[in-house]
């Protein structure tokens, strides 16, 4: 079968099948956005340039490269940071779930769902999905330039806290749009959305995020299946990279098994703390006991509903204190570089993202290591591809559109796979 | 409105890059619905599949580091009326051109399985391989300034742009100088205006991602680094940050 671009991905990909007869010998996704060596370009660059340059790594991520950089490098020379910039980033994360998710569930998951080639088409027979995607996507990007300074890699998190404070204008301007658009979604997403056909064939056999004591995109052990902990420093020990014959990309894997990252395994393991209108969407969706791969564009739908619950929250507790802004409104720690390493995660979008680094005396980069969300579900894209191909290779001729909509029902954001490829 | 079939037919490529500036121009919103108005989008990946139509104006974002990119543009150049870099990597090379000479031994040390057999090259600007008719900076490209060059381009005439430094943005903002009574080590007196000032406005120095205007003074400034006390080093990974290629 012929390699063939997947559209409706953040960069480029293509699904390789070899078939003989009516089997499937192996599946291979590759991803085609080709090496830039981010982890290679910052050794000898000062601590101050890092967070800049791994914000490139990936556009619509940039906001969680930022901050877990500088998390990383805080993690190294023990920085102790401001509680009002812990909130402003805490808000500047959900500003970019918004925008990640709103695109990828509504316009560019929706289409397969309703069985339209692209939104554009979709947007004719039903402009409401299309609008409010446009709608959450939009938030998102203003709350991201008010909050980050600009909403594609962002200015304002710095080392040791927030470079500047958000106008409180912009702010209350977010709050007001964020509340009646909390209605909105759940309205949407609580009627009946079409469910794929091929549902049922797919499901998650391991899931992992980060587990704190309340349901958030920071903090806490990296929680495996529901149940086993490990913490963020122990990582590298329990997680593996390693090229699987035939294929050449370079996968991760928990022990010798593949895993999910994300929305799904973030509800998975974290759902049952979820309050609000988002605790009920859950409920109605019965996304705990399905298990279903394709459920995690549906828990992007809930956690669209945490996330603008969690704006309005955090906006009214920030309003309270009197930030300043602009220019003059840094909120930062005072520490010194040390020779050290550093590292830390985070819950992207598209789920864990880990930065380590290695500092000398001066504060200059000696090594760095960043495993993407993307590497992390590499594998098991190609278990459940397989899964797919061998049950659908028997009656059914044209298997792409089925194998493409498996595919974006993970989000893969290829752009961002910083080093998995084996060409 | 004109007719469908009458609209000049716009394409989006995307090279070796973070997808940022298509992305700025998906976060167009309203203004990406006048924009449709004006033009047809015959070529999107990141959300449509192609439909193969040739464009008269293509917008490139993304650096190239691939032979079939290169042999991509040499066939695009001749297709289309006004060939566009957009975003510093399609202009420059980008942030991650860096290193030409050490390039071969990071291959080998992040793909140690395929090492230098991964064909991948030093990342170039679009205007290494084809004639450029124009070209809009920045990481990412700003909204306001990728509009107003669209809205010359789609009347033929070449667009105007600021041929002055960041540092009248920032004056007009009424910031203060982060480099003067701060002592940063800002870029703003020798980078196109443009972006109005987003850095220093919030009290970071200019990186520097638009590159340089015509007239713009370096060792001028070079001089004023030497004073707040910045070594040779720092200077020149201060300019190879985004500002030209190291």
């Amino acid at each position: 079968m012929k390699k063939e671009l997947i559209s409706r991905v953040e960069g480029h990909g293509s699904i390789g099948l070899k078939i003989k007869g009516s089997r499937v010998e192996s599946v291979e996704l590759d991803i085609l956005t080709p090496p830039r060596l981010f982890e290679k370009l910052i050794v000898g660059r000062h601590f101050n340039d890092v967070p800049t340059i791994v914000s490139r790594i990936c556009s619509i991520c940039s906001a969680s490269h930022r901050v877990i950089s500088v998390m990383a490098i805080e993690d190294a020379f023990g920085v102790k940071v401001p509680r009002e910039a812990v909130l402003l980033r805490e808000l500047l994360l959900h500003a970019e779930t918004l925008e990640s998710h709103g695109l990828h569930l509504f316009l560019l998951a929706l289409p397969d769902y309703y069985g339209y080639g692209s939104f554009v088409d979709m947007a004719r027979d039903l402009p409401d999905a299309a609008s409010l995607g446009f709608k959450v996507k939009g938030i998102g990007n203003r709350m991201q330039e008010c909050v980050g300074g600009r909403a594609i890699h962002q200015i304002t998190p710095v080392v040791g806290g927030m470079s500047a404070g958000p106008s409180s204008e912009g702010l209350k301007r977010i709050q007001q749009e964020a509340a009646p658009l909390i209605d909105e979604v759940l309205r949407f997403l609580s009627k009946e959305i079409p469910t794929l056909q091929y549902t049922p064939l797919v499901g998650v056999s391991n899931w992992v995020s980060l587990a704190g004591r309340d349901y958030g995109y920071t903090g806490g052990d990296i929680l495996v299946n529901g149940k086993e902990k490990v913490p963020v420093r122990d990582f590298y020990q329990k997680f593996h990279e390693s090229a699987l014959p035939p294929s050449y990309t370079k996968h991760t894997l928990y022990g010798e098994e593949p895993f999910m990252v994300g929305a799904l395994p973030r509800i998975l393991n974290s759902g049952s703390k979820l309050k609000g209108s988002a605790g009920a969407l859950l409920k109605r969706l019965g996304i705990m006991k399905s298990r279903s791969t394709y459920m995690n564009n549906m828990a992007q739908g809930v956690e669209i509903l945490f996330s603008l619950e969690r704006v309005v929250e955090i906006i009214g507790d920030l309003l309270d204190i009197d930030l300043p802004e602009g220019q003059d409104g840094g909120i930062t720690a005072e520490f010194s570089p040390v020779a050290a390493t550093g590292t830390a995660a985070i819950e992207a979008p598209r789920g864990m993202l880990i930065h380590t680094y290695t500092f000398d005396e001066k504060g200059y980069v000696t090594g760095g290591d960043i495993t993407t969300p993307t590497a992390m579900n590499l594998s098991d894209m190609e278990r459940t591809l397989m899964i797919m191909a061998e049950a659908l290779i028997k009656d059914t001729t044209d298997i792409k559109p089925a194998l493409e909509t498996l595919v974006r029902a993970y989000d893969p954001c290829i752009s961002c796979s910083v080093h998995i490829v084996r060409l | 409105m004109t007719k469908a079939k009458e609209k000049p037919r716009l394409g989006l490529y995307s090279l070796t890059s973070c997808s940022g500036d298509i992305l700025e121009i998906t976060n167009l919103e309203e203004d990406l619905l006048k924009l449709l108005d004006l033009v047809e989008v015959v070529d999107l990946n990141v959300a449509m599949p192609a439909t193969g139509m040739s464009p008269d104006i293509a917008l490139v974002e993304g650096a190239v580091t691939q032979a079939g990119e290169a042999g991509f543009l040499r066939g695009l150049r001749k297709k289309v009326k006004y060939l566009v870099a957009i975003g510093t990597c399609a202009c420059t090379g980008g942030v991650v051109a860096r290193g030409p000479k050490k390039r071969k031994g990071w291959l080998r040390d992040v793909y140690p399985e395929t090492g230098e057999g991964f064909i991948s090259g030093f990342p170039r600007p679009v205007s290494d391989v084809v004639p450029v008719d124009f070209s809009i900076p920045g990481c990412p490209i700003e909204k306001g300034y990728l509009m107003h060059c669209l809205g010359y381009l789609l009347r033929g005439v070449v667009p105007e742009v600021p041929n002055y430094p960041l540092c009248m943005e920032c004056k007009m903002k009424g910031n203060e100088c982060l480099l003067r009574y701060r002592g940063l080590p800002c870029l703003g007196p020798v980078t196109r205006a443009g972006c109005g000032a987003r850095q220093p406005s919030v009290g970071r120095p200019c990186d520097g991602c638009f590159g340089a205007y015509e007239d713009a003074n370096r060792e001028a400034l070079t001089e004023i680094f030497r004073q707040i006390g910045l070594g040779e080093d720092e200077i020149k990974k201060r300019f190879d940050l985004f500002w030209e290629r190291g």
